[in-house]
């Protein structure tokens, strides 16, 4: 895995590195592709009440508008797409790891050790989450996150097996051993 | 043309105009912010944890940025 993260302690690896599934990107897609649309559409709709915009601005000054239009509809999209790619969540031999980027103001790690795992439960809901087989794993832990959520990642039930077994293997190791 | 008629006039087109810029200019100001911020929280995360993707993310946060800069000056050139 081409992949590597600077708090990752000695002789820890990354076994599983996940995000939302792709699937949950399509709403904002969808509303990125209606605002693309909006320039073409719109002076057409008006050309039908006989309001003609062209006429109030200069051509470079639609132009402008325009671009201006699309560097905005582009920032939008850009935000999603990176919210969606910088939450992850990761699961290393020693601990699990949840990275929350909610928004350019707002990002939050919480690490839990796996020997302070207490329950996993997946749970897939609703129709997109069957069909694409996704959903939330919910991790109860002692440490100071009580609850880690791993918010509609891909096959929740592997995950939760992986970070169960994963959790078994710390509580059979001797304290401080890396493995 | 009578006085007030073309005064009214002048001081109409004046004030659509000059809210117009001020309008373009604070929304352009406020999107090279947002693009700044974008591209300042793209670094950070990349400091703490790097994929492949994140050297394009970045480069794409970088350009975002230095496009809504051009865009301020555009803006303030055309209108």
């Amino acid at each position: 895995m081409m992949v590597s993260l600077t708090s990752l302690e000695k002789g820890e690896r990354i076994i599983l590195l996940l995000r939302a599934h792709p699937i949950t990107l399509i709403p904002q897609a969808v509303v990125t592709l209606f605002f693309i649309f909006i320039p073409t559409i719109v002076p057409s709709v008006l050309s039908l009440l006989d309001i003609n915009i062209f006429d109030s601005f200069t051509p470079r000054q639609i132009l402008l508008i325009v671009i201006f239009w699309y560097l905005v509809i582009f920032g939008f999209a850009f935000l999603r797409f990176v919210i969606w790619y910088f939450n992850i969540y990761l699961l290393t031999n020693e601990r699990i790891i949840d990275i929350d980027f909610r928004g350019i103001l707002h990002k939050e790690t919480a690490y839990a050790h796996l020997n302070q795992v207490q329950d996993v439960n997946p749970k897939i809901i609703g129709f997109f989450g069957t069909i694409f087989h996704f959903g939330n794993v919910y991790i109860q832990t002692a440490a100071e996150s009580p609850e880690f959520e791993f918010h509609a990642v891909e096959k929740p039930n592997e995950v939760a097996h992986e970070i169960l077994s994963q959790a078994n293997k710390e509580q059979a190791e001797k304290p401080g051993e890396i493995a | 043309m009578p006085i007030e008629q073309s005064s009214f006039a002048f001081a109409s087109s004046v004030n659509v105009v000059f809210f117009l810029k001020l309008f373009f200019i604070l929304f352009v100001i406020f999107y090279t912010f947002f693009a700044f911020m974008l591209f300042k929280q793209i670094q950070l995360v990349t400091k703490e944890f790097y994929t492949p993707v994140m050297p394009f993310l970045k480069f794409i946060g970088i350009v975002n940025f230095g496009i809504s800069l051009a865009l301020i000056f555009l803006v303030m050139g055309l209108f």
